[in-house]
């Protein structure tokens, strides 16, 4: 995997997570687009490379938001970390994976923010986290579609054509 | 790197995450994130204005006449209204200067509008917050706790700032609360007179665009004090006085508490979605 591209990749989504939020929205909830991208890259990255980026991709995620920091670092590190365990068991080119790794992988980022809203208040509601898994699992296929013609530039392997 | 140096970096990084998310202070970790938040807005303000745009031809924003919800006035009745208003408005104003110049007060009273400086918005919040990032060349300037509003009511309080943005934390954030009133524009013999019947309650954000109130007694609704479409207005000794009464949202629904039913549950939305806003306005002076 190539760092910088990720970098580059990570820092447009959550730009555009940030602009698009207030417009693309469920029962006031919005589709977590770098949760997708962690998605992508843990299923299509090798473990190690996953791992950083992910975590990478959350800290610029907490950089725009009201929750504390180190927060979607910390649950995307995780996610991630749980997806690479899973990858070798997953059928990683079917729309279907991504749909539902992206709706897991929502409710489990959830999740940790609703432990830590529990204990420190202004966590999600569980209404808000469906819908924002909902849509993440909706999106998921198109977006990790999308990103699968940027696996050359972003260092990732191209998967092999049978003929 | 080998796998076991990369798995203790790893590990050591997702440490420190849980360090920063669950025992260091807000304060000292928004100082570093203050001043890097701007560095998405050029990816984030050219999205948020396409979203806006296309959202706009989507569900154009159909004005809604919430000074009389019920009866919704016709153009020309809400002509000769305003012109009325204007008129008192003018009165009131130079009523005030003559009572702040007695009072001695002059910089802490005015018309709200004189003491705020606009902001552009560059987005909403990342995470599942209710927040929104503003930015502007003087947002470094802003303190914590300062007031965001727009001309249709008060949006929030700015969380944490640095330079060239700061985060909005929002009205309808499930860590906001205030004190508010429920009242409504009455017809009188003096004229319109806007109305409060019911003491100042807590008002707590309940995340997703919307706000709650339990502690008011379910005797005021079955008055009539209280109903849908009323509006809530800040009334709040922790905020600045210039801002007493002025419109924070309105009541969406209200309904019997079923585990407390001597009171209320009420829910208030604000009059804009501040997410949606391309500029707001913050009460830096």
């Amino acid at each position: 995997m190539r760092l910088i591209p990720v970098i580059v990749l990570g820092y447009a989504v959550v730009g555009l997570q940030a602009g698009l939020g207030g417009f693309v929205q469920l029962a006031g909830a919005a589709p977590n687009l770098v949760l997708i991208v962690v998605v992508f890259l843990s299923l299509f990255s090798s473990r190690d490379s996953a791992l950083l980026a992910c975590f990478l991709l959350g800290l610029m995620q907490d950089l725009l938001t009201q929750q504390t920091l180190g927060l979607y670092a910390l649950a995307y590190g995780l996610l991630a970390l749980a997806l690479s365990a899973a990858g070798s068991v997953l059928y990683r080119e079917h729309p279907a994976t991504h749909a539902a790794t992206a709706l897991v992988g929502s409710i489990f980022s959830s999740l940790i923010l609703m432990i830590h809203g529990a204990i420190f208040g202004g966590g999600p509601t569980v209404g808000a986290a469906a819908a924002e898994a909902l849509l993440s699992g909706l999106l998921a296929p198109v977006l990790i579609w999308l990103l699968q013609k940027l696996r050359p530039t972003l260092g990732l392997k191209v998967a092999r054509k049978w003929t | 790197m080998t796998r076991f140096r990369s798995n203790q970096f790893f590990a050591a990084l997702m440490f420190l995450a849980f360090l920063t998310a669950f025992f260091v202070p807000h304060r000292i970790s928004d100082r570093v994130r203050a001043n890097l938040q701007a560095l998405f807005a050029p990816v984030a303000l050219p999205t948020r204005y396409l979203a806006a745009r296309i959202h706009q031809r989507i569900t154009p924003t159909r004005p809604r006449d919430d000074g009389s919800p019920e009866r919704p006035r016709d153009a020309a009745v809400v002509y000769h209204e305003n012109d009325q208003l204007r008129v008192e408005l003018a009165n009131v104003i130079g009523q005030l200067e003559y009572y702040k110049t007695l009072a001695s007060e002059r910089d802490k009273l005015g018309r709200v509008r004189d003491l705020c400086s606009p902001f552009s918005v560059m987005g909403a919040d990342a995470g599942a917050r209710d927040s929104i990032s503003i930015v502007g060349p003087s947002a470094s300037r802003l303190k914590p706790g300062t007031v965001v509003l727009s001309p249709a009511g008060i949006i929030g309080r700015i969380g944490r700032a640095g330079a060239g943005a700061a985060q909005v934390q929002l009205l309808t954030d499930r860590q906001s609360r205030f004190t508010a009133a429920i009242g409504r524009y009455v017809e009188s013999a003096d004229g319109l007179r806007f109305e409060i019947a019911i003491p100042p309650t807590l008002i707590v954000g309940a995340g997703q665009g919307k706000m709650h109130a339990s502690m008011i007694e379910w005797k005021y609704v079955e008055a009539g004090l209280l109903r849908e479409n009323d509006w809530c207005v800040l009334d709040d000794p922790a905020w600045p006085g210039v801002l007493k009464w002025y419109r924070v949202g309105r009541v969406a629904s209200v309904r019997q508490s079923r585990s407390r039913i001597l009171f209320a549950d009420v829910t208030i939305e604000p009059v804009v979605d501040a997410r949606q806003l391309r500029e707001v306005m913050v009460m830096d002076r």
